[in-house]
């Protein structure tokens, strides 16, 4: 139900963190492109997307006084500064100016060569399923007749690091493993979360950047562990996830109609009659009300995507009600 | 105070454990041909190893590069058309056409190259040229990412 209005108010927030617009079609950015940039919008290959791209963004790095980067580690042992790109953004900006800026959270410093092989290895491998990236580049000086400056950024993890409960979100390298096999984050996509990061190691890391703002977070999730099981650094993700609700719990940030919510369907849950009465009212709901209904500012959840058609067949409808007969032939599994 | 002292501080009045680092083991090399091994690596980011070398390198590159006007070499085999001396600055290699250098090290496990600015000062040279040849003496390959 995504209309084209509402896709290009959606361009500019990323929906995953390796591949940021992952969940627009090439037809997509071809119209993207042509709206912007004038291209063809009936040419939807990706070599003539990135062509269209290098023309328009790259005289723009080549005109740029200054180039501003991340980091995706530092290194004690040596000093530099280490970035791991396959477009080569940031080896551009980061070598085509005479000024060179580099922001980096202080959770990125590592102790040295021997380490950083390791989590090259695990990030690429994880992010992209590749070896290596095209680019891996080290940023240990300022050139000659160049400038360079480290900017190493706190905001909030030194007080993060004190925190038993929650420092292990700090070893995160952005792999997003723990996206790719949440089954919240398959199901909902990044933009869902309304945070710079997303997925599972969004939900643990944004509370601690905004813990109002973000208070809904931790709710978004089945607490299955895939996430902690197959994360590279080990990260407690899930266990991370109930702290935060502990967290939210105790400070009463849930907001009202959620706690409302979450008791109701609680209630609901501890009544097996009640709860296939309601499943039932559900599914015939969204069949027959009308679409502003559905859609309404009341239903979040048809904000920015279709809302599911009600499946045919549910796990409860068609089997006996008390569950009796079922249960003497082996079939009652709810 | 500079703002890495206040880092610093913070870290230690907020009383973080310390804890004892890893240890990294010794990746074991798998047995083959690193020629090969880098070659297949290479492949897969698709890029091309000329297996053999060519007699004469300058004719190889007018036979491989037929349109390249802008020719910036950095080895004395082949005489380019701009000096990787002269740039004037980081954008200059933009217009380049094809970039000729030689490398020093290859890794053989991710086919990758090393580069650095000592081999080519303006080291945009070799990102921003729309071709890229290098010459990597099969010696100096390594297997393992340092």
């Amino acid at each position: 139900m995504t209309s084209a209005p509402k896709a290009r108010r959606h361009w500019g927030r990323a929906a995953h963190i390796v591949g940021p617009a992952f969940q627009k079609t090439t037809q997509d950015v071809a119209e993207e492109f042509h709206r912007v940039y004038d291209s063809d919008p009936a040419r939807a290959d990706p070599v003539y997307l990135a062509h269209v791209m290098r023309e328009h963004t790259r005289p723009l790095i080549l005109a740029a006084d200054a180039g501003m980067t991340g980091a995706n580690f530092a290194i004690a042992e040596t000093g530099a500064i280490v970035t791991v790109t396959n477009e080569g953004n940031a080896d551009l900006s980061a070598n085509v100016p005479a000024l060179r800026i580099c922001s980096v959270g202080i959770e990125k410093v590592i102790p040295g060569l021997a380490e950083l092989a390791v989590f090259i290895r695990l990030l690429a491998r994880s992010a992209t399923g590749e070896r290596i990236t095209q680019y891996t580049s080290h940023f240990a000086a300022p050139r000659a007749g160049g400038e360079m400056h480290v900017v190493l950024v706190d905001n909030g993890r030194t007080e993060r690091l004190a925190d038993e409960r929650f420092w292990p979100s700090l070893k995160c390298i952005r792999c997003t493993a723990c996206l790719n096999t949440c089954p919240v984050y398959r199901r909902s996509g990044g933009l869902s979360y309304g945070a710079t990061y997303m997925g599972p190691i969004g939900i643990i890391t944004m509370p601690a950047d905004d813990v109002r703002r973000y208070r809904e977070l931790p709710f978004a999730s089945t607490l299955n562990g895939s996430c902690a099981g197959v994360c590279l650094v080990h990260i407690n993700i899930h266990e991370q996830i109930y702290a935060w609700r502990e967290v939210m719990d105790v400070g009463r940030r849930v907001l009202h109609h959620q706690e409302g919510d979450h008791e109701s369907r609680g209630r609901r849950a501890e009544q097996p009659r009640a709860f296939r009465a309601a499943a039932e009212a559900d599914s015939t709901a969204l069949r027959v009300l009308p679409h502003f209904a559905i859609y309404s500012r009341l239903n979040a959840r048809g904000r920015y995507r279709d809302v599911p058609a009600a499946p045919p067949q549910t796990f409860t409808s068609g089997t006996p009600a008390t569950g009796a007969a079922a249960r003497g032939a082996g079939h009652d599994r709810t | 105070m500079t703002a890495r002292e206040d880092i610093l501080a913070a870290i230690r009045s907020h009383g973080a454990t310390p804890r004892d680092l890893p240890h990294v083991p010794d990746f074991p090399q798998p047995a083959g041909n690193l020629v090969s091994l880098f070659s297949a690596a290479l492949a897969r980011l698709d890029g091309a190893t000329v297996a053999q070398p060519p007699a004469v390198l300058t004719q190889w590159m007018s036979q491989a590069f037929p349109d390249a006007r802008r020719v910036c070499s950095a080895v004395p085999e082949v005489t380019g058309t701009v000096d990787p001396a002269g740039f004037p600055d980081w954008a200059a290699p933009a217009s380049l056409d094809v970039t000729l250098i030689r490398f020093p090290l290859g890794v053989a496990e991710t086919g990758s190259i090393l580069l650095t600015e000592s081999d080519l000062a303006v080291t945009t040279a070799a990102v921003l040229a729309s071709h890229l040849v290098v010459l990597l003496d099969p010696v100096p390959l390594e297997y393992l990412v340092t």
